[in-house]
């Protein structure tokens, strides 16, 4: 985990492996790596809310979860559910879906002002969904992080999450280290 | 010895990040409701916990989530 490093619309962008590289290996290569965004309409949203948890698992899982990923990781696109994005009724058919199991499991504990660091919850992969852009940008950035959370473990394939098959447009890849 | 301090998470270091997102100081969770633009959908929170996504009944969009 690190600080934010800000940048044009961007409070912060990560580095993801590209769902253009078919290696079936992780790798800590950046070369196979893009770059989302995580917009500050965002994160500032979270802040309004006091949504503490939220941002506790952005740093702890999101920020820099697939980059150091030490067991399997699926990629998935298309939500396969109506979603309107600008004029395009299927805005859902591009959204890509990252699945895996980190390490740790986070949360904001208001009585001890304190995050507790937990062991992740059983039977659950932990998601990242995103939406790439036609072209990286200005900014380097290739696409943009929309939301992340835990969901159920698919029980016949570790990583991923349940139905995936019917749940997602389809699997990209998965990959697994090495 | 080493190699398992590398793997405690740094919660020093997550209390840090975590406050300086919210300048300094982490007001009280109200319960919110709110429009997801990006993903379509309306997100409705009570609880600020960690959280599973579930899908429920045969519309596609529908999700509740549970603490945990």
């Amino acid at each position: 985990m690190r600080d934010f490093q800000p940048i044009g619309p961007y409070a912060d962008v990560i580095s993801v492996p590209s769902p253009n590289d078919r290696n079936r290996f992780l790798s800590r290569d950046r070369e196979r790596f893009v770059n989302l965004g995580l917009l500050n309409q965002t994160i500032d949203r979270f802040r309004r809310f006091g949504l503490a948890t939220t941002i506790a698992q952005y740093y702890g899982n999101v920020q820099e979860g697939l980059v150091f990923a030490d067991d399997v990781v699926h990629l998935f696109r298309g939500l396969e559910r109506p979603l309107m994005h600008l004029d395009n009724v299927r805005g859902d058919q591009d959204v890509l879906v990252y699945s895996w199991v980190p390490r740790w499991n986070w949360a904001w504990n208001y009585a001890t002002q304190y995050p507790d660091a937990m062991s992740p919850p059983p039977n659950r992969v932990f998601i990242v969904i995103a939406r790439p852009f036609v072209e990286r940008d200005e900014y380097g950035v290739d696409g943009v992080v929309l939301h992340w959370a835990w969901v159920h473990e698919d029980p016949s394939l570790k990583g991923a999450p349940l139905d995936s098959a019917t749940r997602f447009r389809e699997t990209v890849w998965s990959k697994r280290r090495q | 010895m080493e190699q398992a301090q590398a793997m405690m998470p740094d919660r020093e270091k997550m209390k840090e990040l975590v406050l300086a997102t919210f300048d300094g100081r982490i007001g009280e969770f109200r319960p919110c409701a709110f429009f997801d633009e990006p993903l379509d959908c309306i997100r409705v929170i009570v609880r600020d916990c960690s959280t599973t996504e579930i899908r429920v009944g045969p519309r596609p969009n529908h999700l509740i989530q549970q603490c945990a």
